[in-house]
Parts: structure tokens; C-alpha cells; sequence
């Protein structure tokens, strides 16, 4: 694959783009009448869970966690956003930080946000992935547990990052109708932290992709990505998205020092008509993986193409609401018999429009060689709140 | 990769960042209707809008405008929306109050067509579309079936429930609209013409 390095042209132009839209933001601002009095506003939002899981290896365990959402605007045109997560693992109390961002509403159709946000890559990750948005159960197993129940190694987790990004709305054609499009620039993955080897995995080993997980960036290169977004009637949406990013070099030789890339594609759509709600969402990635051999200490730079996604389908009745979803996923095309198919089977029912019970099983179909077994059926109850 | 393509699209970005800002278009309740039926009901399941102050909605509106890719219009549409419905308390309205004073509601005469035309237009004016099922086109399903709503109420049930909301129910999603007696019974006369 080509370098996905950022050139001097950019690394300058893209802050004074930054800078030229701020100087204008910041004059509009000077001229606006502020809705919000001096004492600012703010909210404390969030959502949370509390639940069992029962697994087919004999796991039973009850589970909590909870993800307080503050948001605090400043003025009509400037927003500031956080979101916690706080979960139980392993006897210990796991905390973190799913974004904290700060956003500039240009105008009608423009907004910049920078800091630690949820990237525009598909739609679940940046939108349905909390409990109480979330029509099943479990996360798609494509997407790991993240702000789900836990248990599931995901093999694309959500994707969280630090950087800018630029959102755009076009009208087209009366209201609810649009056409979308967001831009990020962000550190961009690192790897999994190896005891030795190169950047990349021992062998046969598909590697984990670490989002987020340091403040700085590991090399020069940034992620680069986008989403584009057709909302052709206000219950239908279809979205494009790909990023692309280097996550490491080749530690050893022949190809000591070349980068290791990873180019990801996406395509979801979300359609809502009465009682009825179609969610679907697949992804692929092309990953770089270093394939160390320790007798000869050297290497080879191997592609890896892996894929999963889901189709899911929910309709309500009255305060319950019956899903259906199946899951895929494909952790390495070359490799055969390591499949995950994955019919899932939901009942929820709404106390109130942001309180539920919901409840999934999970018939899970074939075994991931990953060192995470997925071939266990899951049965998971749970509360779920929206505060 | 090429960076040109990024670096064009990136400048074009800030190029429409640079329009006026003060030439932000009129948001209307009706328009908010729909944006919360259908556009934020692809994600949500709707909720009573006094669960938050106005103010917590015009937080929340901003920051859903950043999450689901909104315009500002509609965010303001949204956020009227919502705030219109916060105003319908439950306690009796001066519109509440005339409306149980009206003249009863006769379901069994002929339909006034022109009549009939005027409730079509506040229909469509008021989205009411966007929570129910009115006519053959609409699938809104927050609220009841409208096309048959005189098999299960009466007339002066539903005037009274355009007047107030709220009057038989606390947690309706209902908006209180601006409406007077006249454009009640228009409405009323419209639903008439075509029940089912």
C-alpha cells in the first residue's frame, strides 16, 4: 500500500483552514446576541446498565456500568461535550474516557469539533452504540463490548480518537432531507504492545488494532477519514465511510522501518417507518500485519482482510418490541473455518421511552481462533437507562 | 494517496463556513414535529419533553445537531418543538376553557367541503402527519390512527383534545398548537371527510 504519511502541504494548510474558520467563528460570535445568559448552560445526561449473563461454558455473572454524559454550551455556538464510562472488570472499577470534545457551530451547515470524539465511521459507533439506543441486547460482535455488555472482543472496536473533524449538512430538497458529510484528522491506531517481534503479531495471530489508547500520536502519520451521508427522506439514511491510517513499522528486517497501514471501508443504513426500524451495517478492513519469523529473526509483510457487519430488525408493539439481528464476522479472509455467524433473538420491553428490560440470546454458529471463543450461546437481561 | 482531493475538499469546507451567519432560516413547530418523528426517532424512542427544562433542551438540541449530522434549522425546529410542548401544563387553557364551552360537535351530518379544505391545510401545516396516520400517505405512529379516530372517540372529544393535550393525559407527546375554535372544528370537519 502507498504511505498514508501527511505531507508538509498538508500538515500546513489544514491549521490554517482550522485557524481562518475560528477567526470567522469567533467574529460571528462577537456579532451574535447569545441565547444562553452569562451563567452558561449545562446538562448531566448519560446511560447506563444493570443485567446478567448467562454463557453455554457455565459463565454467570451479573454486571453494571454507567456512562455520565456532560454537556455544557457556552454560547449558542459553542458546545462542550464528555462522556464517562465506568464498569466493573476483574474486581476493579474501569474507568474511561469515551470523548471529550468541544465543537464550533459555524453556521447553519458547518461545524468543527476537536478533541476526543466518537469518529464519523459508520453510524453505530457514533450513535446507536449506547444500552438505551442500542434496540438488542449486545453490541454487533464486529464492534466488541464497548459501551455494551462486556465479554466479546470486538474485532473493529468502536472507534474513539483524538483530533478535528468537520461536519457538514446540505439540504436537499425540504427538511429531513440532507446530504452529509464529516471529515477527521486524528493520531490514528497504534498496535497491540508486544513482548517482541515487530509492531506487528507472532504468527497466526490477526492483529488487535488499539484506538485511542495514548494521548500522542506513535509516528508522523495521522488518520485521515470521512463519512458521506444521504438522507433522501427523513427515515431513511445510507452511509459511505472510509479511513485510513499507518499504525507502525516493520521492525525487523528485510523491510525494517516500513510503515504498517490499515484502510477500512464501511456502509450502513437506518430506516424507521411506523412500528417497523432496519438497521444494517458492514465493514472491511485491509490491515499490514508484520509475520515475524524468531529462528531467522525476520519478517514478511503480510495483508490481512478481514470483514463483519450486521442486519437488524425491530418492530414495536406498544411497550414491546421483538428484535431480530444476525451478525457476521471474518477476522482474516485467507484463513478458513474461522467464521462467526451469529443469529440473535431480543425482547424488550419500555417502562418508559428511556428505561427498558431488555433481553437477548445470542446463537452463535462456528469458532473464532483468536483466543476469544465466541462459539458460546449467550443469554443476557439487563436494564437499561437514558438519563 | 492523493492529498489533493482532501486538501480541495477541506478549503471548499471552510469556504461555506464563510456565509453570513445572521441569515439563518425560520424554524417552524410543524417542522420540528417531523424532525422529531422521523429523524430522531431513527435512533430514539420519543419522550415526553418534560423531562427536561427548555433550557436543558436547547443543550441537548446542539448537541444532538453535532451527533446526528442536523441542520441548525432543524435543531431550532426540534428544540421550538420541544418547548412548545413543555408549555402545555395539563391545567385548563383559555383555549381549554372554550373549547368545553363550544357548541357540541355533530358527527352525522353532510361534510363541509370548504370547511373540510381549510382543516386539509392546518392538517399539513401542522405536520400533524409526522405522529399520525392521516390520510393515505402519512405513517406516523407516535399517536393514535386518525383516519378512524370517530369509531373510538367523539367530535367533542377531539376538540377538546386539539384545545388541550393534556386534558386526559399528563405525559401526552402532543404539542398544544395555536389554534382557535373555528380551525378546531375545520380540523374536525377534515377528519370527518375521511374517516374510514
Amino acid at each position: 500500500m502507498d504511505s498514508a504519511r501527511v505531507p508538509p502541504r498538508v500538515a500546513l494548510v489544514v491549521p490554517l483552514v482550522l485557524i481562518l474558520a475560528s477567526v470567522h467563528a469567533g467574529v460571528a460570535l462577537a456579532q451574535q446576541r447569545t441565547a444562553i445568559s452569562p451563567s452558561h448552560a449545562y446538562v448531566l445526561s448519560g446511560y447506563g446498565t444493570a443485567g446478567a449473563l448467562y454463557t453455554q461454558d457455565g459463565e454467570r455473572t451479573f454486571f453494571t456500568s454507567v456512562a455520565p454524559i456532560f454537556l455544557f454550551q457556552f454560547t449558542d455556538r459553542v458546545l462542550a461535550e464528555t462522556e464517562l464510562e465506568f464498569e466493573l472488570e476483574e474486581g476493579a472499577t474501569k474507568t474511561g474516557l469515551e470523548y471529550a470534545d468541544i465543537s464550533l457551530l459555524l453556521n447553519d451547515y458547518i461545524t468543527v469539533t476537536a478533541g476526543k470524539f466518537l469518529l464519523p465511521f459508520g453510524i453505530f459507533g457514533q450513535r446507536l452504540h449506547p444500552t438505551w439506543i442500542n434496540r438488542f441486547a449486545t453490541n454487533p460482535p464486529v464492534f466488541g463490548g464497548h459501551g455494551g455488555v462486556p465479554g466479546v472482543e470486538g474485532l473493529l472496536p468502536i472507534l474513539s480518537d483524538i483530533g478535528v473533524m468537520v461536519g457538514a449538512v446540505l439540504p436537499v430538497g425540504g427538511i429531513g432531507r440532507n446530504v452529509t458529510f464529516s471529515g477527521f484528522l486524528t493520531n490514528g491506531p497504534m498496535a497491540e504492545a508486544m513482548e517482541e517481534g515487530g509492531a506487528g503479531m507472532e504468527e497466526e495471530h490477526v492483529p488487535e488494532l488499539a484506538f485511542g489508547e495514548s494521548v500522542e500520536d506513535n509516528n508522523k502519520n495521522k488518520m485521515i477519514g470521512g463519512r458521506l451521508g444521504l438522507v433522501l427522506a427523513p427515515h431513511f439514511e445510507l452511509d459511505l465511510s472510509g479511513m485510513r491510517a499507518a499504525y507502525g513499522d516493520v521492525a525487523l528486517p528485510p523491510n525494517a522501518g516500513t510503515q504498517l497501514h490499515l484502510v477500512s471501508y464501511n456502509a450502513a443504513a437506518e430506516y424507521r417507518v411506523g412500528n417497523v426500524e432496519i438497521r444494517t451495517e458492514w465493514l472491511r478492513a485491509e490491515v499490514d500485519v508484520e509475520e515475524a519469523d524468531t529462528m531467522t529473526m525476520s519478517s514478511e509483510i503480510e495483508l490481512v482482510k478481514r470483514w463483519g457487519g450486521y442486519a437488524q430488525a425491530t418492530y414495536r408493539l406498544g411497550s414491546w418490541e421483538p428484535v431480530f439481528r444476525f451478525s457476521r464476522v471474518d477476522p482474516n479472509e485467507a484463513e478458513a473455518d474461522d467464521e462467526l455467524s451469529q443469529y440473535g433473538f431480543g425482547l424488550n420491553y419500555y417502562l418508559t421511552p428511556s428505561i427498558s428490560v431488555m433481553a437477548g440470546f445470542e446463537l452463535n454458529r462456528d469458532r473464532l481462533d483468536m483466543g476469544n471463543d465466541m462459539s458460546n450461546n449467550r443469554l443476557v437481561i439487563y436494564w437499561a437507562f437514558g438519563f | 494517496m492523493q492529498m489533493k482531493p482532501a486538501i480541495t475538499t477541506l478549503i471548499a469546507l471552510s469556504a461555506l463556513a464563510w456565509p453570513t451567519l445572521s441569515g439563518a432560516q425560520e424554524a417552524t413547530v410543524s417542522d420540528g414535529a417531523k424532525v422529531y418523528a422521523a429523524t430522531c426517532g431513527r435512533c430514539h424512542t420519543p419522550r415526553s419533553s418534560v423531562e427536561r427544562s427548555d433550557r436543558d433542551w436547547t443543550v441537548i438540541t446542539a448537541h444532538m445537531r453535532v451527533r446526528g449530522n442536523i441542520t441548525g434549522r432543524e435543531m431550532r425546529a426540534v428544540r421550538a418543538f420541544l418547548q412548545q410542548m413543555n408549555r402545555g401544563t395539563g391545567e385548563e387553557s383559555e383555549p381549554a376553557a372554550a373549547a368545553s364551552t363550544a357548541a357540541p360537535v355533530n358527527l352525522s351530518g353532510p361534510v363541509d367541503p370548504s370547511l373540510a379544505e381549510q382543516g386539509r391545510t392546518l392538517v399539513d401545516a401542522n405536520a400533524c402527519s409526522a405522529c399520525h396516520r392521516v390520510g393515505d400517505a402519512s405513517a406516523g405512529t407516535l399517536g393514535p390512527n386518525l383516519n378512524n379516530v370517530f369509531s373510538r372517540r367523539s367530535g367533542d372529544y377531539v376538540m377538546q383534545k386539539l384545545a388541550d393535550p393534556r386534558f386526559d393525559n399528563a405525559n401526552s407527546l402532543m404539542p398544544q398548537l395555536p389554534l382557535n375554535e373555528q380551525q378546531r372544528r375545520a380540523i374536525v370537519e377534515y377528519l370527518r371527510s375521511i374517516r374510514r
